[in-house]
């Protein structure tokens, strides 16, 4: 099936362009109101080349369990690309945590902070509360 | 739709499932070292995995309803713009990230694990699905689950057989029967000194022998009254008869008139052979007088 480039016109007040919310007190003439999915056509020739670090019959079969029945390959790789991107986001300002409290203290001013970085869960809480996702883990009585 | 650390032995299902989790739990290793990180908590780790795996099938479910709403069923392009839109997902800079991460070594290859019951196992053609049961269910097991062996054989009904096995069957009782009253009542022995060996039921005389015939038992009486009514019946029969019929019917009329005091006659004869013999179990019933208290 030809993707069909839509441009879906956005709603005047509390719209949603690029992914972005735009709170309407704030819009002025650079917003653009339309999300037209032409880059993304093309872009989605370019995946025929590129696989995603997540196999596609894995992303299928999670796909097949919502109930998703994907006609066209290159859809799974779009949406495990998304899924990716998802993640390192979160474990990019994970990673920024982690180096805000090595050198907040100013330690080791001399060299870089080393360049072993642990992801701990002290790290990954904060970051994931930026999205909007609150993870509580139980401590543990030993 | 997890099953939480359970220890029974999983089922092929199961194995499809612990594996493709395995899978994500590598590719978010992999996101990870991507990242800088070196190393990570487990607990770390099974948060993203549970997380990925949650994104994609919600990112699945959204682009599905999106599609059904639109009246379609097979999801488009657009269709998933809208839904990572909706779930907050910056689609402009997808493009630039794929780029970026292409330096990233692809591992994680995909699973095969399919469950197949292995060739030795089978033996035999399975039956093939009737027509009104779809493909995709699975196969009827194989044809010994089918076999039935009857518990019974089948009685012999050849006629010789049968025949041979009824008269010997008679031959068996007859001499069972003529022990048993010899056993029980008075015996006399052709052989001098073995007594047991061909028993023969005593014949045994009686002082006044034509007693018995002149004198019939109860049980004669009763019989006896019941073939004199019918005896009665028949002659008041024979007699009305000639009322209807001619006069040449009367020779044959008396003749079985004589023919049935014959008949009583010959059965007085035979019940004073059975009294002869007097058998314990051929003696007449004796009911105890019930006494009656006023």
């Amino acid at each position: 099936a030809a993707p069909v480039s839509a441009a879906a016109a956005a709603a005047p007040e509390g719209a949603m362009s690029n992914g972005v919310y735009v709170p309407p007190s704030a819009s002025n003439g650079d917003v653009k109101p339309v999300v037209s999915t032409t880059p993304l056509v093309d872009f989605l020739m370019q995946l025929e080349d590129y696989t995603p670090t997540i196999p596609d019959a894995v992303t299928g079969y999670y796909l097949n369990r919502a109930g998703f029945e994907a006609s066209d390959p290159r859809i799974i790789r779009l949406i495990s690309l998304a899924a990716q991107k998802f993640i390192s986001d979160i474990a990019n300002d994970a990673l920024q945590h982690c180096k805000m409290k090595g050198t907040a203290s100013g330690s080791s001013r001399n060299k870089s902070k080393d360049k072993k970085y642990t992801l701990t869960m002290e790290d990954l809480t904060p970051a994931l509360a930026e999205y909007g996702i609150n993870v509580k883990k139980p401590h543990y009585f030993t | 739709l997890q099953r939480s650390g359970s220890k029974h032995a999983s089922t092929p299902a199961d194995n499809y499932y612990l594996a493709r989790r395995r899978t994500l739990q590598v590719v978010v290793s992999s996101l990870l070292t991507e990242a800088g990180f070196e190393s990570a908590e487990k607990a770390a780790v099974e948060t993203l995995t549970e997380m990925l795996q949650s994104y994609i099938s919600e990112i699945g479910r959204s682009a599905k309803s999106y599609c059904e709403h639109t009246a379609r069923t097979q999801p488009t392009l657009s269709d998933i713009v809208v839904t990572l839109v909706e779930m907050g997902f910056n689609v402009e800079t997808l493009p630039a990230y794929a780029k970026r991460s292409q330096r990233m070594v692809i591992t994680a290859p995909p699973v095969t694990n399919q469950p197949v019951t292995p060739k030795a196992l089978t033996a035999g053609q399975n039956k093939p699905h009737p027509s009104h049961i779809p493909s995709h269910f699975p196969e009827f097991p194989d044809p010994h689950t089918y076999i039935k062996t009857p518990t019974y054989r089948e009685p012999v009904s050849d006629y010789q057989v049968l025949r041979e096995k009824a008269a010997s069957q008679r031959r068996d009782v007859e001499r069972a029967l003529t022990r048993f009253m010899a056993k029980t009542g008075e015996t006399q022995s052709l052989f001098k000194d073995d007594v047991s060996t061909f028993p023969l039921i005593a014949a045994r005389p009686f002082t006044v022998p034509y007693l018995t015939a002149l004198l019939p038992s109860e049980l004669e009486m009763q019989q006896m009254e019941e073939t004199d009514s019918s005896e009665q019946d028949d002659q008041t029969d024979t007699e009305n008869l000639p009322l209807h019929m001619s006069t040449d019917d009367s020779g044959p009329e008396k003749e079985n008139a004589s023919v049935l005091q014959q008949n009583t006659s010959l059965s007085g004869s035979r019940n004073g052979e059975e009294n002869m013999i007097d058998n314990p179990y051929l003696r007449p019933v004796k009911k105890p007088k019930i006494r009656r208290k006023k």
